[in-house]
């Protein structure tokens, strides 16, 4: 490619003011020897100050206010998920401690309990697995039904 | 309220500060949504999608970072993905005019264009923007528009700063002979 197509190639962004100084140099000598690119460069200045020019289209009539409801909206809603996070997490740690308090206090006083109720020691070892069961099929039942609302208020978001 | 303190209250998840910056960017933001998915109910939706989405990035931002640039690639992502789920866009497909890519080279005589430009028929130049192809209509609209630097868009795009270029000509040779056929047209009214 000659010098002169070269130039040519770079007439569109010696327009838009988007070539470095070295190239914007050696189209500026070149357009100072030549009239047909001078015009052609002029032509490409024309469109682009054109675009620079052009109207900018309002944002219509109460798209900010609607926009900063559904912000306030999303924050709400971010809120109490970070406390429905909080108060699970303080559950599961509550849930815990219960769970490793049971045994040593039903080893303390679990005789005294058999024979204060009149029942064998064994049926309030069996009371004691059946309630510790049933409440974490509880947890684990819970915490499934609140993850699928998460991931349905996540899409809904 | 300055700059610098909306960005710092927004960080810090005021959301006074972020409507104050919804206010001051909601004809710049609407109009390049506008150009790139030309119908309004959309650009209204993508521009509501995008302020949620700053929310949720927020904290991610590097306030070092230029935040029209950071503001304007959440934009750029969430039209995007718009346009492949709705609109899949191929840059062999023909045009809405009928045209295919490879029409829109440049012509050689100018004397019609002049003389559209010097007319007051700036409307067709708008016109002329939606029909090119939108890898295009997006640099072009960020740089005359939005008169943002090429490294500006670069960062905007996540693409290279020679692919910047190399857009921004094609785009320019592009809307050119779409204005020519305009002009022709014109003419001949």
């Amino acid at each position: 490619m000659n010098e002169h197509a070269e130039i040519r190639e770079l007439l569109t962004l010696a327009a838009s003011g988007a070539l470095n100084a070295d190239e914007q140099r050696r189209v500026e000598e070149h357009l100072g020897g030549c009239a047909a690119c001078k015009a052609e460069f002029d032509v490409w200045c024309r469109i682009t100050g054109a675009l620079q020019e052009l109207p900018t289209p309002a944002a219509p009539v109460g798209l900010v206010e609607r926009t900063r409801r559904q912000l306030v909206n999303q924050a709400a809603a971010r809120k109490e998920l970070r406390w429905n996070h909080l108060v699970i997490g303080c559950l599961i740690v509550l849930g815990w401690a219960l769970t490793f308090l049971t045994w040593p206090v039903m080893q303390l006083l679990g005789d005294k309990v058999a024979q204060w109720l009149d029942i064998p020691f064994t049926t309030v070892t069996l009371v004691l697995i059946v309630y510790t069961s049933t409440a974490w099929l509880a947890t684990w039942v819970v915490a499934v039904l609140l993850g699928r609302r998460y991931q349905q208020e996540g899409r809904s978001v | 309220m300055s700059f610098e303190t909306e960005l710092t209250r927004l960080r810090s998840g005021d959301l006074e500060a972020l409507t104050a910056l919804v206010e001051r960017y909601q004809n710049r933001l609407y109009r390049y949504l506008l150009r790139l998915v030309k119908q309004p109910s959309v650009a209204e939706d993508l521009f509501q999608q995008t302020w949620l989405r700053v929310m949720e990035r927020i904290s991610n931002y590097d306030p070092e970072r230029n935040f029209e640039a950071w503001l304007f690639s959440v934009a750029h992502n969430l039209t995007i993905d718009h346009l492949r789920r709705y609109r899949p866009e191929s840059l062999d497909e023909p045009l809405p005019s009928g045209h295919t890519r490879e029409e829109l080279l440049p012509g050689t005589d100018p004397s019609a264009l002049e003389k559209l430009l010097v007319g007051e028929r700036k409307t067709w130049i708008a016109d002329a923007i939606t029909e090119l192809p939108v890898v295009y209509r997006e640099v072009v609209t960020l740089r005359f528009e939005e008169e943002m630097k090429l490294e500006e868009i670069a960062t905007v795009l996540a693409v290279p700063l020679s692919t910047v270029k190399s857009r921004l000509h094609r785009g320019l040779k592009g809307l050119r002979r779409l204005l020519e056929k305009k002009s022709e047209i014109g003419a001949q009214l």
